[in-house]
């Protein structure tokens, strides 16, 4: 007889129970296992998904079912672009790079692709994206369809780089789309999920390369006052104004030739672990003079690696967080501000503030859309916390700024205010009623967003 | 397989972010230890730094605890 130790009794007993439900239970849970976005803020509970392996399978699917359809990428919209009692379209299984060019430096890829993923198989064929937005979950149809862009004066918005795409309208038609269709090349780029499912896109890629990322602190108006020139002597510059403080954090970020490696500890992770503590029961004058001697002595950090290594990151404190974008000339004023207002106002918070530029461009819901630089100005709330109280103060701010909601952060803004905002906006309604004339694409808030 | 590799494998491979390295029983034990149901509203509502569903979109209870399994070495 085999020997019954403590250890695989114990073994056994975990396996019975962690398996003893499922052949009962499983249909049943299958139904009512409910959907939630990567913060935890948004849920739902759908009829169905469809974790979808081709185009055809999709298009069966939008012939066979009526009712809302929403596409999902990994989950990381913060604002309610997703939740549907109707059906969700899961693309992960559309990924990979399907094609590429080596003269043009450009490759076509599986809308579902995580951006984390597309970084090391690039490389594999000598090419790197041109920029990168902050998070590396994010899967390419997500980023894309929500705007979502890196830092950098001079880069566009993820979105910004593509040079065609491939559409499955709500009525199953297929669709590639380049420039050479015109207002609807620009319509689509950025198009909020609400045109149909995105299941290929091909990007202006380059030659893979070298980033060397320096982080250090300053105080917040001499980074503000001279914003501008150092933001057009970097590739990529940014500043993480610390609140309760009169510093900032400041990343600046450009090619090299140099080895691969890091100098020390990065003064972003030392300060932010160091500033939680502080805590609810300190005064905001208390916080100012903690705040302000720890920042004076964080230290500079430089690190050289490739650069989807740098440019993106897996965040591992999960939060919520409101972007609005407002021009960039007089928009350090609008981070003044709202620096102010969290001090006067005793907000307890201790995320610091986002602040960068990012060059002008032509999808007609990119927040950066038009001639001018844009900057973006972000403020964050824990997932644990409610980010509403304090997300309600601050919002007012962006909007005297003239402020453009990210699409997928948490803003209050509906078709009235969003075609004052964006010049093409009531356009994209035309073609979004064309192309989904029923509006399967469409959830409570995509109604809202496109007065539908 | 599919499924897992598109999601948990993002960190559970790696120990990405403290996440129990799949394969590891140890690390595992100490999980499973906690119950089914503590490791399942895990998964479903997020722990830490994993988000709810674990970046598997299309996964039922079902897939979850296959996944589960699977990783802790116990359904071999």
């Amino acid at each position: 007889m085999k020997d019954l130790t403590r250890r695989s009794f114990l073994a056994s007993s975990l396996r019975a129970a962690l398996f003893g439900a499922y052949a009962v239970n499983s249909s049943a849970q299958a139904r009512s296992t409910p959907w939630s976005n990567w913060s935890g803020g948004q849920t739902c509970r759908p009829a169905g998904r469809y974790d979808i392996a081709s185009e055809d399978q999709l298009i069966e699917l939008l012939n066979s079912t009526s009712g809302p359809i929403r596409p999902i990428g990994s989950g990381h919209s913060f604002s309610p672009l997703i939740p549907t009692d109707g059906h969700l379209v899961i693309i992960d299984q559309l990924s990979g790079i399907l094609d590429y060019d080596s003269s043009t430096l450009q490759a076509t890829i599986g809308a579902g692709s995580r951006l984390g993923d597309l970084g090391v198989a690039l490389d594999d064929i000598g090419q790197g994206m041109l920029n990168l937005p902050d998070i590396d979950r994010q899967t390419l149809a997500g980023a894309t369809a929500t705007g979502t862009h890196g830092t950098g004066i001079t880069l566009q918005s993820l979105a910004g780089n593509i040079t065609s795409l491939r559409l499955v309208t709500p009525e199953g038609e297929i669709r590639d789309i380049d420039a050479s269709d015109g207002d609807l090349f620009d319509a689509v780029r950025v198009n909020v999920g609400a045109l149909g499912v995105v299941t290929q896109i091909r990007l202006q890629n380059r030659e893979a390369y070298k980033l060397k990322k320096r982080e250090w602190t300053a105080p917040t108006e001499d980074i503000l006052t001279d914003f501008d020139e150092l933001a057009a002597s970097h590739r990529h510059f940014e500043i993480f104004p610390l609140v309760y403080s009169d510093y900032s954090m400041v990343l600046s970020i450009d090619e090299s030739d140099q080895p691969i490696g890091q100098t020390i500890i990065p003064a972003e992770e030392v300060t932010l672990a160091d500033l939680r503590p502080l805590g609810v029961d300190a005064t905001p004058l208390e916080r100012l003079t903690m705040n302000n001697a720890l920042a004076a002595n964080a230290e500079t950090s430089e690190v050289v690696d490739l650069s989807h290594k740098l440019l993106s990151n897996i965040r591992n404190n999960r939060f919520n967080e409101m972007e609005y974008s407002i021009p960039a000339e007089g928009s350090a004023e609008c981070v003044r501000e709202i620096l102010k207002t969290i001090y006067d106002q005793a907000i307890d918070v201790a995320f610091p503030l986002e602040y960068r530029y990012v060059s002008p461009e032509d999808p007609w819901l990119s927040m950066a859309y038009g001639d001018e630089p844009h900057a973006t100005i972000s403020i964050h709330r824990t997932a644990r916390e409610d980010y509403r109280p304090y997300f309600d103060i601050i919002e007012p701010i962006f909007w005297k700024y003239g402020g453009r909601p990210h699409w997928g952060k948490i803003h209050s803004l509906g078709h009235r205010e969003l075609s004052q905002l964006y010049p093409r906006f009531r356009d994209f309604m035309e073609i979004r009623q064309s192309l989904d004339p029923n509006g399967r694409m469409l959830n409570e808030h995509l109604k809202n967003l496109f007065d539908a | 397989m599919g499924k897992w590799a598109r999601s948990c494998a993002l960190c559970h491979v790696t120990g990405e972010a403290g996440a129990p390295i799949a394969g590891d029983s140890a690390q595992w034990q100490r999980r499973l230890a906690q119950g089914e149901e503590s490791i399942l509203q895990r998964v479903l509502e997020g722990y830490n730094s994993m988000p709810p569903l674990g970046y598997c979109m299309s996964c039922e209870v079902k897939d979850f605890r296959a996944m589960v399994g699977f990783m802790a070495g116990i359904n071999q």
